[in-house]
């Protein structure tokens, strides 16, 4: 299932959604990015993937949207998990702590091993 | 000096004796990515590496974000290669957001975190705000320049009004 989503797809990887971040994140598309987090919470019960292995840049426009998502996350008893590609965009999140606060992972591979959910059932 | 939409900024770089700057744009919403693109090129060849570079583009990114959202819609960027430091300067014609207080250690999750980051990243930086708009100055040292890192452009031009804040970011060793 494939949800279009203003440049933030949602894929859904078994029952777990994982949300397609763009090259560029900033203060243009940061809604954009809000309302693809709000969907993937819905969808996956409050626990997703953002995956911003394309991510060469993320401002703190960005940054906030993930934060919020977080804390919605844990509010709702789910967790946001992170696929960080680029060192820009892992220095941004070590700058502002964040690396401390939400898990993240080098590969999309490695995140959803995380989560049961992802994993195909039992035929 | 002409500024988009017909309005005159204070401070003629020309007449206060200031060389020309290395890189000058325009820029609003519609042009961040080109913005973001051209001081990586300038930071570069300015002999920063590209770690240290990726947090001049971030600086500066944020100090046009602020601009966009909370000041006039646009400004001006302007970069110079002067006394052993990049100085950027971002200029727009609204008021100065309140960053968090100095002292503040953790990344407060609120408005004004941009300016936060901003101070962190920067050697330098220095905001001056006034009835015309808001300028922003950051320098980056140099390799081979530690700790020298001045805000010359504070001095022998326009100024618009009042300093706002002074600070002094990590120096990098």
């Amino acid at each position: 299932m494939r949800v279009p989503e203003a440049g933030f797809p949602v894929e859904m990887i078994g029952s777990v959604p994982v949300v397609a971040a763009p090259e560029d994140i900033d203060i243009t598309n940061a809604v954009g990015l809000r309302t693809a987090l709000l969907q993937a919470a819905s969808l996956g019960h409050g626990t997703f993937v953002v995956d911003m292995s394309r991510t060469q840049f993320c401002d703190t426009a960005g940054i906030h949207a993930l934060v919020a998502a977080h804390k919605r996350a844990r509010t709702e008893g789910g967790q946001v998990l992170l696929v960080i590609g680029g060192a820009t965009v892992m220095r941004i999140l070590s700058i502002t702590g964040l690396d401390r606060v939400i898990p993240h992972f080098p590969s999309l591979d490695q995140a959803l091993a995380r989560l049961p959910a992802a994993r195909p059932d039992p035929a | 000096m002409s500024w988009p939409g017909g309005e005159t900024m204070a401070g003629d770089y020309q007449d206060d004796g200031i060389p020309a700057p290395v890189l000058e744009l325009a820029f609003d919403s519609g042009t961040l990515d080109a913005l973001r693109t051209g001081v990586r090129t300038h930071a570069c060849a300015a002999g920063l590496s590209e770690d240290r570079a990726g947090d001049v583009v971030l600086v500066v990114h944020e100090l046009a974000a602020n601009a966009v959202r909370h000041g006039a819609g646009r400004g001006r960027l302007r970069v110079w290669k002067r006394a052993g430091a990049l100085h950027c300067q971002v200029e727009d014609g609204g008021p100065v957001v309140a960053a968090a207080p100095a002292t503040v250690d953790s990344w407060p999750d609120r408005p004004g975190h941009g300016l936060w980051v901003v101070r962190k990243l920067a050697d330098r930086m220095r905001i001056l705000s006034g009835v015309r708009g808001t300028r922003a100055t950051v320098a980056f040292n140099l390799p081979g320049h530690p700790g020298t890192a001045v805000c010359w452009l504070a001095h022998g031009q326009g100024l618009l009004g009042r300093v706002d804040a002074v600070v002094k970011g990590q120096v990098q060793q």
